[in-house]
């Protein structure tokens, strides 16, 4: 048994990973050998402005999509538990911008920010709010907020429901001995339901954060890194160096600069879950 | 698209093949976090001859293609297909078929990228000999694009280049004809552009990151008589001539929609095709579509050359050559079928089913009966402006492919017009991010 595991390892994860790492120390181009270059491809990076752009936008579009998901994800789950099963259908729906192919919902999107058809633009102008329309995709503050909106719609229906489950999984007897207490709604959310959630927040919050920093599609199909750079993305800059400019070693460098954020993020996962398996 | 590998009998991988292959691909998902992989070789039962091909902007042209390829390989006696991939799915496939060094045998290679693959390519000097004492000879960007370190890596097949597709009931309410329109210089363009924002039908030339805005903004700063590199790959961007070109687009982008910042390659065909656009810069499909969709708006798009500068008239192309791997079994029926595609009879089929978008990069394939009757594509074949492609007149190769990938110059552009750069702040980051691509 362990040696098909073993080789499931290695061939998947351990070959691919250790075969990017060598290659980000390469000089290596498409079609050519590389030489070894130490960490010339990383150094070269941090002189790279559009690198350095796509580092702080990486940073911003994940604090902000995450943050945002994770407060709103646990309103709806509060919401959808409280409601019971008055909102089965609603649970269902809910789920359906997560289980739709994301370039197709990022398509849509698009069709949605387009500069001349925008039904967004068509809303706002209707009801007064907007005369001229936002450019959604054509100002780069916009197209964060553009970028990051579709990021937060489609992840949102992960986190309510994730939530809802943990929600779901608290014995009533807990809130019914906080309310002999005398507390109240907002004391028994602080005092019982996010302590008690608290593993399962940031289950979801740091498996979202390395699925966030990794983003591809949405940026691609929206702004492809534009305008003036503010939407690159780790993963879109790679794609244009390493595979558009053919330069796949810096490409791999340019990915493994999330490695440290993954690492992390995957060393707390695996304690959380550690910490579960003890608990139960 | 399902692509069938052509393998020639039976070819036994070794294990040392394998998981060089596999350890490759799979770096590049891991690298992406996408999904560009090949799909295993599966053996074909008879010999195969495959070609990989984009799908092409005219919708007619691929059935034309197929039927032409299907025609060669009746009378040759073997198998042969076409697969049309998006042409955003063209750069990881080559990438993918160069490092497996096996894939398709007839490969499409955009603009740079004969230079790109060149190790991996097999030299065609005879076929393209051959072809310039038959219908040359060849133009000089397609000997720009095609040649590598004095060698034919690539035959170039077609490009199509980039005019301006005008709408003519908007220019003619500020009293201008087709012919006027033709021959304007940028600068009364400008007061042209002033009359038709007051008329609510603004021109539009895209500067964003897509490659549409390579075109637009390369015409301009070319036509200013300045250059991004010179012919040895120095960055010579930083001039006054730079400057020149960016004040003049600053004047002209108020008069332009601010959406032309985040523009894709479709967003002026569906700014022309509403009827609100006056002026693009976009090669003829949009006028394609409005006929084959019988549009209304199609009878009043018409074509001119883009307006001339101080220092010349440029039009600025996409260049697309045929490449047979090094590593390919067929070899030589590969070379036999590009052969077929350029022969006069059949290169003209494909002008008809491209509606002339295709245009000839040997001159003895120019002259088409089309682009003499078809009224609207009078300015848009024989190319009377200087022809060329982004990067000119620097190497072709890594440093042009980096910076055309990257959107330099049309970034370049935008910084300035947007205000966040003054303009010799903004030539100044371009200058530092070609002298980062062209040096390394």
């Amino acid at each position: 048994m362990v040696g098909p595991v073993g080789l499931v390892v290695f061939g998947l994860i351990a070959y691919p990973l250790f075969s990017a790492l060598y290659m980000s120390l390469t000089d290596k181009a498409i079609g050519a050998a590389g030489s070894f270059v130490g960490l010339g491809n990383f150094a070269a990076l941090l002189r790279d402005s559009i690198f350095l752009q796509a580092l702080r936008n990486a940073a911003l579009y994940t604090i902000v999509a995450v943050a945002i998901k994770a407060v709103a994800g646990l309103g709806l789950a509060v919401a959808l538990a409280a409601l019971g099963e008055r909102a089965a259908v609603l649970r269902a729906l809910l789920l359906l911008p997560w289980v739709v192919p994301v370039s197709i919902t990022a398509l849509a999107w698009w069709w949605m920010f387009d500069p001349m058809f925008s039904v967004i633009n068509w809303v706002l102008r209707a009801i007064g709010l907007q005369d001229a329309g936002i450019p959604w995709l054509a100002d780069s503050t916009w197209a964060r907020v553009a970028v990051i909106l579709v990021n937060v719609w489609r992840g949102l229906p992960f986190f309510a429901t994730v939530f809802l489950a943990g929600l779901l999984s608290i014995p009533r007897e807990f809130y019914e001995a906080a309310e002999t207490d005398g507390a109240g709604p907002v004391q028994s959310f602080v005092r019982v339901t996010l302590p008690l959630m608290r593993p399962i927040l940031s289950l979801v919050v740091l498996y979202s954060t390395v699925m966030t920093v990794a983003d591809f599609e949405i940026i691609y199909i929206l702004t492809r890194g534009g305008p003036l750079n503010r939407t690159h993305l780790f993963a879109t800059y790679a794609f244009q160096v390493g595979l558009e400019g053919t330069l796949i070693g810096r490409g791999a460098a340019i990915v493994l600069w999330m490695f440290p954020v993954l690492v992390v993020a995957s060393y707390l996962t695996l304690r959380i879950v550690r910490r579960g398996e003890e608990y139960g | 698209m399902e692509q069938v590998l052509a393998i020639e009998g039976e070819r036994v991988i070794t294990r040392r093949e394998f998981f060089k292959v596999a350890g490759t691909l799979g770096a590049a998902a891991a690298l992406g976090g996408h999904s560009f992989l090949v799909r295993p070789a599966r053996a074909a039962p008879a010999r195969m001859v495959t070609m990989m091909h984009w799908s092409h902007f005219v919708p007619s042209f691929n059935p034309e293609l197929e039927r032409q390829v299907a025609t060669w390989a009746a009378q040759r006696g073997v198998g042969a297909r076409v697969d049309f991939l998006a042409i955003r799915d063209i750069p990881p496939r080559l990438a993918a078929e160069a490092e497996a060094r096996t894939g398709h045998d007839v490969v499409q290679l955009i603009l740079f990228d004969p230079a790109l693959y060149w190790r991996h390519l097999q030299p065609l000097d005879d076929l393209a000999l051959e072809l310039e004492r038959s219908v040359g000879p060849w133009m000089p960007v397609a000997k720009y694009v095609g040649k590598v370190h004095e060698k034919w890596v690539a035959i170039p097949w077609y490009h199509y280049s980039t005019p301006a597709t005008i709408n003519t009931e908007h220019w003619a309410r500020i009293g201008m004809g087709t012919a006027n329109v033709a021959a304007l210089d940028w600068s009364a363009f400008l007061e042209s552009a002033r009359e038709l924002h007051r008329t609510g039908h603004p021109v539009a030339m895209t500067i964003s990151q897509t490659f549409d805005a390579q075109e637009g903004t390369h015409s301009v700063l070319y036509s200013f008589g300045a250059r991004a590199v010179d012919e040895k790959g120095n960055v010579v961007i930083d001039s006054q001539e730079t400057a020149e070109a960016i004040e003049y687009v600053k004047r002209l982008f108020p008069l332009m929609p601010r959406e032309i910042l985040g523009w894709d390659d479709a967003s002026n065909n569906r700014y022309m095709l509403s009827g609100v656009g006056s002026w693009v810069h976009n090669g003829p499909s949009i006028w394609a579509v409005a006929r084959l969709q019988k549009l209304p708006v199609a009878e009043k798009l018409d074509h001119v050359p883009m307006p001339r500068g101080p220092k010349g008239r440029f039009r600025l192309t996409r260049t697309l050559s045929l490449g047979v791997w090094r590593f390919s079994p067929n070899i030589e029926l590969a070379k036999d079928l590009v052969r077929f595609l350029l022969r006069p009879e059949n290169f003209s089929r494909q002008v008809e089913a491209s509606m002339g978008y295709n245009q000839p990069l040997l001159r003895g394939l120019s002259g088409h009966r089309l682009w003499r009757e078809e009224r609207v594509l009078r300015f848009y074949e024989p190319v009377r402006e200087e022809l060329v492609v982004p990067g000119w007149p620097g190497p072709v190769g890594e440093g042009a492919q980096l910076a055309y990938t990257a959107f330099i110059i049309p970034v370049m552009f935008a910084r300035a017009v947007t205000g966040e750069l003054g303009t010799k702040e903004a030539i100044r980051w371009a200058a530092r991010e070609l002298g980062a691509r062209y040096r390394r």
